[in-house]
């Protein structure tokens, strides 16, 4: 199983909604962060600017002398970005924040006293306001197929539960919802009220794929009933969600009707603005494959309309872009070319919505 | 919540049966285009129409290539959800069978050619001795290209094309503009070959050109697109630029009455001039005149003097009102997101500049410009 490998998280970004001010002037980028997933040293780091791309989602860049939430390893990451001229918005996949806590190991505590440093420090020293976390214990993102043939030969990822349903299970053995549920409350109950008094807002991430279970593993942010859930555990503006538009699509939803409700409640801290195309006829979808941005079953400009109606003013960013001519195929969904199609698209839809809304 | 989950199993059941892995695109082509438009109307009912589709009665979204491209190359254009290309065409005269052999090896990779630059007429431009050979053979050619499908064919009649005017100027993160600026190059002296030209020739020319070759095109059912000067300057090495002015432009269509005989419309040139570009294609568009277009954008320094190709993003140019514009006229022909800004991933990558225009770029500029004005197209046919 190459294929359930942890891709190092899911990210997030900067306050999710605001209050259009001014209808009748046109605003690039309809006000939103655009962001590519990067690190400093990242080759796309060039290229995003020359994009006008200028938010990162970056994590933290690594000092085998330094925890990752110690205030030097922070400062060090942001005064990469800020040499860079681009500024960083979103952590997504933080550190500290793994089984131990996810599946109530010993030294959760310990894991959750060191998560809530990473969050103050992240504030206080790198200056962002938003982390996209996941509750996937164990197996992170995950797919059958990283080969799978898109268009003109282009190449994606898919996903198909009949190739893994009878994968052995972990070393953690069978996992099940229930825990999985208390786990999230106990975390949520200890970190919500830290962020609170700093404004650092969390992003649960969908999970990706939001099947019920992988090697016994059980997965619970898979359904929109569970996100619903989730943001009553402890309602906060500042306990929100990643707006992951594949996997919501996946669970069976319309899309831009799924933004302007949780908008309305404000839930809305970061989005991956991405397509898909569900195959398995079942909820939630057991089979999917990635698209390009303008094909697959969420009607983009929908999409887009509805973030610009919410006044959403976060970080936005592709994700799981297609790999394309010329291109290794090393890093699956996170090559070049496929970045600056999926750039050019989100660009032109969001100059699109904000200047149909001023009367053209 | 019911209502979403139904019409998400119907769309699943559909997709299951129609396609495999392959994407929407693909699968939608295979359906014959009576039973697109049923099941376009059944789509209305529960959900608007996503994705969509370009058809006969819409823009379609193109980019230029040669008509010799290997498969690997065409792949590259599918890849960034590209149907239609255009590209200049075999030495004239073109027939059936020349012609034929190169759409047919385009459509094999599920490219479709809709238009075609026609060439090989110095003397028609210039009034020389063998013009009317040229002239006969491009007759045969429109004849050939109305018998092969070829919907546009597109030309130039320049006296001469200023290019010593262009320089590199670097924008955002050293992205490459292609810049011009008159003043260093307007003197420049002609060349023997080409000698100096003047207008009312020129104008002469051309009206004798068309008065030969719209009649077969449009017999032929083909549409001509004139190619605008650009740089739209006044002189290039002594002679006269007769496709530089609105007013030329204007003057053009009248000299024959008949939408065969229309132009290349290019916003950014449009701007170039200092012109509007939406009233200029409002002029142009609703008198059944664009034949083909340029869809990109510029910063104006100096009306015909000095100005830079930038990003579709950050120019002048309102790029929405553009395709929504054109869209709204109901525009069927291309849409050609031309002159990509030169990139660093190209110019780090062997061949990856393919532009003959300092600052220019290739394949990954066109990516970036393909994925915006696709973006365009379906804000504007989502928002009508």
């Amino acid at each position: 199983m190459a294929t359930a490998f942890s891709m190092g998280g899911v990210g997030i970004s900067m306050a999710g909604t605001s209050k259009k001010s001014n209808k009748s002037a046109y605003i690039r980028d309809a006000g939103m962060k655009f962001a590519l997933a990067m690190r400093p040293d990242s080759p796309r780091v060039p290229y995003a600017k020359q994009m006008d791309v200028m938010h990162a989602v970056s994590g933290i860049v690594r000092d085998k002398d330094l925890k990752p939430w110690e205030p030097k390893a922070i400062l060090a990451t942001k005064e990469a970005w800020d040499k860079l001229g681009i500024k960083w918005t979103v952590v997504e996949g933080p550190p500290s924040l793994g089984s131990e806590t996810k599946l109530a190991l010993k030294g959760r505590d310990e894991e959750i006293d060191n998560f809530i440093t990473f969050m103050k420090n992240l504030k206080q020293y790198g200056n962002v306001d938003t982390i996209c976390y996941n509750w996937m214990p164990v197996i992170s993102w995950a797919r059958t197929d990283k080969n799978t043939k898109a268009r003109g030969g282009a190449i994606v990822s898919s996903f198909d539960y009949e190739d893994i349903k009878d994968a052995e299970y972990t070393e953690y053995g069978e996992v099940t919802k229930d825990e999985l549920w208390k786990n999230l409350e106990y975390f949520l109950k200890a970190v919500v009220p830290e962020a609170e008094k700093i404004g650092m807002n969390l992003s649960l991430h969908p999970d990706d794929p939001q099947v019920h279970s992988i090697k016994g593993i059980s997965r619970i942010m898979n359904t929109v009933e569970n996100f619903d859930r989730m943001l009553e555990l402890y309602p906060s503006k500042y306990s929100g969600l990643t707006m992951c538009q594949g996997n919501f699509s996946l669970m069976g939803v319309n899309i831009p009707d799924l933004i302007r409700r949780w908008g309305k409640k404000g839930a809305i801290n970061f989005v991956h603005f991405r397509n898909i195309q569900e195959l398995s006829g079942q909820l939630p979808s057991t089979k999917f494959t990635e698209t390009f941005h303008d094909e697959g079953d969420i009607d983009m400009y929908e999409a887009m309309k509805a973030y610009y109606d919410i006044g959403f003013k976060g970080t936005i960013r592709p994700d799981h872009v297609a790999t394309l001519y010329g291109e290794t195929n090393e890093h699956q969904g996170y090559m070049t070319l496929g970045a600056l199609y999926a750039m050019g698209y989100i660009r032109g839809l969001a100059e699109s919505v904000s200047k149909n809304t001023m009367n053209g | 919540m019911k209502d979403n989950r139904r019409s998400f199993i119907k769309k699943s059941t559909a997709l299951a049966a129609g396609t495999s892995l392959i994407g929407l695109t693909a699968a939608c082509k295979e359906i014959s285009e009576k039973d697109e438009k049923v099941a376009q109307k059944e789509d209305e009912k529960i959900e608007r129409e996503w994705p969509i589709k370009e058809n006969n009665g819409r823009p379609k979204i193109c980019v230029g290539t040669s008509r010799n491209s290997d498969r690997d190359t065409m792949r590259k254009i599918k890849q960034i959800g590209v149907d239609y290309v255009l590209m200049g065409g075999p030495p004239i005269p073109w027939t059936v069978e020349s012609l034929r052999e190169i759409m047919d090896a385009f459509k094999e990779e599920g490219l479709t050619v809709i238009n075609m630059m026609i060439g090989g007429h110095p003397n028609t431009i210039y009034g020389r001795e063998g013009r009317d050979d040229e002239i006969e053979k491009i007759k045969q050619s429109l004849i050939a290209a109305g018998e092969a499908d070829l919907p546009v064919v597109e030309y130039n009649f320049y006296a001469h094309r200023l290019m010593e005017g262009y320089y590199e100027k670097l924008g955002r993160g050293g992205a490459g503009h292609t810049a011009f600026d008159y003043e260093p190059v307007k003197d420049l002296p002609a060349d023997a070959e080409r000698g100096e030209h003047r207008a009312e020739d020129l104008w002469k020319n051309l009206t004798y050109f068309l008065n030969e070759v719209i009649p077969v095109a449009e017999k032929a059912g083909v549409r001509m697109a004139l190619h605008p000067n650009d740089p739209p300057i006044p002189v290039s090495h002594g002679s006269d630029q007769i496709m530089a002015t609105l007013e030329d432009w204007k003057r053009l269509i009248e000299l024959v009455d008949s939408p065969s005989n229309g132009i290349t419309f290019d916003c950014g040139v449009t701007r170039e001039l200092g012109e509007d570009p939406l009233e200029v294609l409002q002029y142009f568009g609703s008198r059944d005149r664009i034949n083909h277009m340029h869809y990109r954008n510029v910063i104006s320094d100096k009306p015909y003097v000095k100005y830079s190709e930038v990003f579709l993003d950050e120019g002048q140019v309102n790029m929405y009102a553009v395709m929504r514009d054109i869209i709204g006229l109901g525009y069927t022909h291309g849409i050609y997101p031309e002159h990509p800004r030169a990139l660093d991933y190209d110019k780090e990558h062997p061949e990856g500049i393919r532009n003959q225009y300092p600052g220019g770029g290739g394949y990954t500029g066109m990516t970036y410009n393909i994925g915006f004005t696709r973006a365009m197209e379906l804000a504007v046919l989502s928002s009508k």
